[in-house]
């Protein structure tokens, strides 16, 4: 990640990992900030019509925290997930103000041409909501990937699951959330 | 929207489990499998399909993630421009039309003196590249400088804080124009009225050196007081300056209006204006456009307007003359339309006047003309369409940050460009021009691909290969070829530069050596051309040397046998140009004899004879045996050569007349055939002073030869040999002393070879026929016709 200095982020983890929760609550709010300011930046600086860099700013974090060699993969892996809640919650903030922002104009004939293909972020989280009441593991995949930008075996490793599971899992949630979110 | 995971009762693990299961079979066995596995459970089988329904369309949407989406949905509403929002003083009021490149909004400019209403036109979302915007830009260029009482105004421009530009336009509030005349019901002259308004208005833009290339009915509102207003000059051109203005673009036009030219994606200029122009009055006067009804498919009406005549009928208001004005705008060809607006207009207005106009009802020889050109068409079509994408792929070469991939495309389209349009154009008859097409293109994608190929085996070799087979294309002799002589010679070259250096470092590699030795053929034979015997002998040493190990390692291989053979034959032609510069001598004459002969029993020994293409190579040979035993017979007078070379070329004679028996209608034993006869009349003379005999043989030559040409007239070779059966008979009435006939026809063989050598110049051996012919002539005409 390019916005925060690394060491702050492996120290408390460490400090987390040795037993401080204390550590956690420290940890917490720098990701936050940082996953924050990071994405605000890319969503402003983003350009309609390019096409955008894959790599999500959770898995940049993902890669960072996979090279702290002192932590087990549990500590890792809750780390992990917290960020990619916290992304998720980022970028639902930004919708609801973009949201809100259109609601203002509502008046006018003027509507925003909406892409035929692409969801609304609001939309999933409302679906990927509901699918946690049946569904808890196949949500979680989905919020580390969906939200959190991991891909397959990383969301394996992060959740304690096989290569298989996560596949299968992802292959039906999305169907799922195609379903329930449909009609784009 | 539907729910299929919380229905109430069902099992989550179940419709989990019976989910995949049948995700992993064949989409036809899903069915029954559901049936099965949900055992008259409908809800679990419904929702399990609607699952699995979904599952199939959600492929790649959720390969996004959501800081994506989000990115473009909130960019999206950054770019929007929202009512009562100002874009410099202009304040947004409502979207009045989305295109394809852009969004058009009413504004108004609330300045304290004055309420003025605009156009506001923005780049749409998403085509905010930079292609998108230099369009964007060259259009503001375009408007910036038109001024006319027809043309919406631009009145200003700017740039968003986003960095995208706007242009400020004049509002029309007003309908199309097709909707006007029929919502106000106009008469015949009011409709031709508003039509010259609209002539007036591109009139003045091609004045300006700008071409619309877009007139159709949604681009010209009329106002409600009658006046017309052309708009959008979105993928309007400039005709001269801006080089990048050149390049092909392909756009999303609409064909209905869009000319012939621009459909094939060719170079469109103030024609193709009229064209649409054309178009546009027609449907103002029979209210549908001027192709078949059914034409409704892109690819039906791409065919419709590059090759069906106008549909006349109903006519609607086009009688007498208006059809005669109508058609000549509408003519495929360009040039073959009205030279301006101006004259187009200026038909109108006699015609309106009750006076004749220019335009003429088609005439007989127009639509024969037509007629030939249409058969070339489709494909001529099919290679447009490929070059233009190809041209976009190829500006875009060493830019592009993925130029490996686009490199491969390019790699394969200059390909199959090559090897099978062109194939399938060279198939037809009447296909010239669209070839000349094919192939400037083709050289420059190939010239392009040497640049940047680098040192890559498989890609050089590839490309030698595809620089032979331009290179046959573009002048290979005795085949239908361009007649680009010195170009072809230049690409042979390039082919053979690739393959030594290939060559040297794969001794052992049979399939390059042969390509190296097929290089070296065309290179003698284009040699051979331009009389270079001794270039043309030292290229065919070579591919002898190359060839020759390859028939002792495979002696029954036809194919290395052929190719043998074929550079025997060569290297004789070689020695007897060189024999007749340099005086052709007895010893020389008959070493090219032998030579031959070499070629023939390589072919007599090996070789599937009833294969039509070995008949093809054998008779060739027992020809080419008789024409240097038909000059011995000329230097020595000893008629036994010319009997020596009759017998030779009757042998050959009779395979032709086999090969013509079994495939009657195929063009190349057609030339063939005549080809013999012209030889085979002019020996009959001189061994036997049979004159009979000899103008039979001549005649029916002269007969087949000009039925190839009149098949395909713009084939170089196929006048070349009307014109060299014409000198034939020419040397024969000559000969027999029939000075009348013979002038006669060496006046029809010089007429012809003029005219070859203006369109052939750096054919040499043209060049020396014409000498010849012009000597005859000389001859024949200081003596006087002594007899009859």
């Amino acid at each position: 990640m390019n916005g925060g200095p690394p060491e702050s982020i492996t120290f408390w983890l460490q400090r987390w990992h040795a037993g401080s929760d204390a550590a956690l609550d420290q940890l917490t709010r720098l990701v936050y900030a940082d996953l924050r300011r990071m994405a605000a930046r890319y969503l402003q600086s983003e350009q309609p019509g390019h096409t955008l860099q894959a790599t999500a700013l959770v898995h940049e974090l993902y890669l960072r925290i996979s090279s702290v060699q002192e932590i087990d993969w549990k500590g890792r892996g809750q780390f992990i997930a917290v960020a990619a809640q916290m992304m998720r919650r980022i970028l639902i903030d930004h919708a609801r103000r973009r949201q809100a922002l259109k609601r203002d104009g509502r008046d006018a004939v003027v509507t925003a041409p909406r892409p035929a293909l692409d969801p609304d972020v609001l939309d999933v989280d409302r679906a990927l909501g509901k699918l946690a009441t049946d569904y808890p593991r196949h949500a979680q995949v989905v919020e580390l990937r969906f939200f959190g930008g991991l891909r397959s075996p990383e969301i394996a490793q992060t959740l304690g699951l096989s290569l298989r599971t996560v596949e299968r899992d992802w292959q039906f949630a999305r169907a799922w959330l195609q379903n329930e979110v449909g009609g784009f | 929207m539907k729910s299929a995971g919380s229905d109430q009762g069902l099992d989550p693990a179940r419709i989990e489990a019976v989910f995949h299961e049948a995700a992993d079979l064949e989409q036809a066995e899903q069915a029954a499998y559901l049936v099965r596995a949900c055992g008259g459970d409908v809800r679990l089988e419904s929702a399990v399909r609607a699952l699995l329904d979904a599952g199939r369309n959600a492929a790649t949407v959720w390969d996004r993630s959501a800081l994506e989406l989000e990115a473009r949905h909130s960019a999206l509403a950054a770019h929007t421009p929202r009512p009562d929002e100002f874009f410099g003083p202009y304040r947004i009021v409502r979207r009045i039309a989305a295109g394809g490149m852009s969004l058009v909004y009413e504004a108004i400019r609330d300045d304290t003196e004055f309420h003025k209403r605009v156009a506001i036109k923005f780049v749409q979302h998403g085509i905010g590249d930079a292609a998108g915007i230099e369009h964007f830009r060259s259009e503001r260029q375009i408007l910036a400088e038109l001024e006319h009482p027809y043309i919406a105004r631009l009145l200003d421009g700017g740039t968003t804080e986003d960095g995208l530009p706007y242009i400020v336009m004049e509002y029309v509030a007003g309908v199309p124009i097709d909707r006007f005349v029929a919502e106000r019901e106009l008469s015949l002259g009011e409709r031709l009225t508003l039509f010259l308004d609209v002539c007036d208005a591109v009139q003045y833009a091609h004045r300006h050196l700008v071409v619309h290339r877009d007139v159709k009915p949604a681009n010209i509102l009329v106002t409600s007081d009658g006046v017309p207003k052309l708009l959008d000059f979105g993928i309007a051109k400039m005709l001269a300056g801006d080089a990048r203005a050149q390049a092909t673009t392909v756009h999303a036009l609409t064909p209905e209006y869009a000319s012939p030219e621009q459909v094939l994606g060719r170079t469109v200029g103030t024609g193709s204006d009229i064209y649409s122009l054309g178009v546009l009055l027609f449907v103002l006067l029979a209210n549908r456009l001027p192709y078949r009804a059914d034409s409704t498919r892109a690819a039906d009406l791409v065919r419709a307007i590059c090759e069906e005549e106008p549909l006349w009928q109903p006519a609607g208001l086009i009688h007498g003359d208006l059809q005669s004005i109508l058609a000549r705008a509408l003519r495929k060809e360009p040039e073959r339309r009205y030279l301006s607006v101006e004259q187009f207009a200026a038909d109108i207005h006699r015609y309106i006047a009750g006076l004749p106009v220019s335009a003429r009802p088609d005439t007989y020889g127009y639509r024969l003309r037509k007629f030939v050109v249409r058969r070339a068409l489709p494909l001529a079509a099919v290679c447009a369409l490929a070059i233009a994408i190809a041209g976009g792929t190829l500006s875009t070469l060493r830019q592009s940050r993925r130029a490996e991939r686009r490199f491969e495309e390019v790699r394969s389209l200059a390909h199959s460009i090559l090897f099978e349009i062109y194939d399938s154009i060279s198939q037809l008859t009447g296909s010239v021009s669209a070839r000349r097409l094919v192939v400037s293109r083709a050289q420059q994608y190939l010239d392009s691909l040497a640049r940047e190929a680098g040192d890559d085996p498989g890609l050089t070799r590839e490309l030698a290969e595809s620089y032979l087979r331009l290179g046959d294309v573009m002048g290979r002799p005795y085949t239908p070829n361009l007649g680009d002589t010195a170009g072809a010679l230049a690409t042979y070259q390039k082919a053979l530069t690739l393959l030594e250096r290939e060559s040297a470092r794969h001794r052992d590699d049979t399939a390059l050596q042969e390509e190296l030795s097929e290089a070296y053929m065309n290179v003698a034979v284009i040699f051979m051309r331009q009389k270079k015997a001794p270039e043309s002998m030292a290229a065919a040493t070579r591919g002898i040397a190359v060839i020759e190990p390859l028939t002792k390692r495979f002696p029954r291989s036809a194919v290395y046998n052929e190719k043998l053979a074929h550079a025997y034959m060569r290297l004789g032609q070689g020695q007897d140009v060189a024999a007749n510069q340099t005086g052709a001598s007895i010893s020389a004459k008959q070493q090219v004899v032998a030579t031959y002969r070499k070629a023939l029993a390589v072919l007599e020994a090996g070789g599937p004879h009833d294969e039509p293409f070995w008949q093809v190579r054998l008779s060739t040979m027992y020809f080419y045996v008789g024409y240097p035993l038909g000059s011995l017979g000329d230097r020595t007078g000893d008629v036994r050569f010319y009997q020596e070379a009759l017998d030779s070329a009757l042998k050959g004679d009779a395979i032709n007349r086999r090969l013509i028996a079994a495939q009657p209608d195929e063009v190349n034993f057609m030339r063939r055939l005549a080809d013999g006869l012209a030889d085979i009349g002019t020996l009959r003379w001189k061994c036997c002073r049979d004159l009979t005999g000899a103008l039979h043989d001549l005649e029916e030559a002269r007969n087949g030869f000009q039925k190839v040409r009149d098949r395909d007239p713009q084939n170089l070779e196929a006048r070349r040999d009307v014109a060299n059966v014409y000198h034939n008979l020419g040397i024969v009435f000559d000969k027999a002393n029939r000075a009348t006939e013979a002038l006669d026809a060496s006046r029809k063989a010089l007429e012809m070879y003029e005219e070859l050598g203006r369109t052939d110049p750096t054919n040499r051996e043209n060049a020396g026929y014409l000498a010849e012919v012009r000597a005859r002539i000389a001859a024949l005409e200081r003596a006087p016709g002594t007899s009859r």
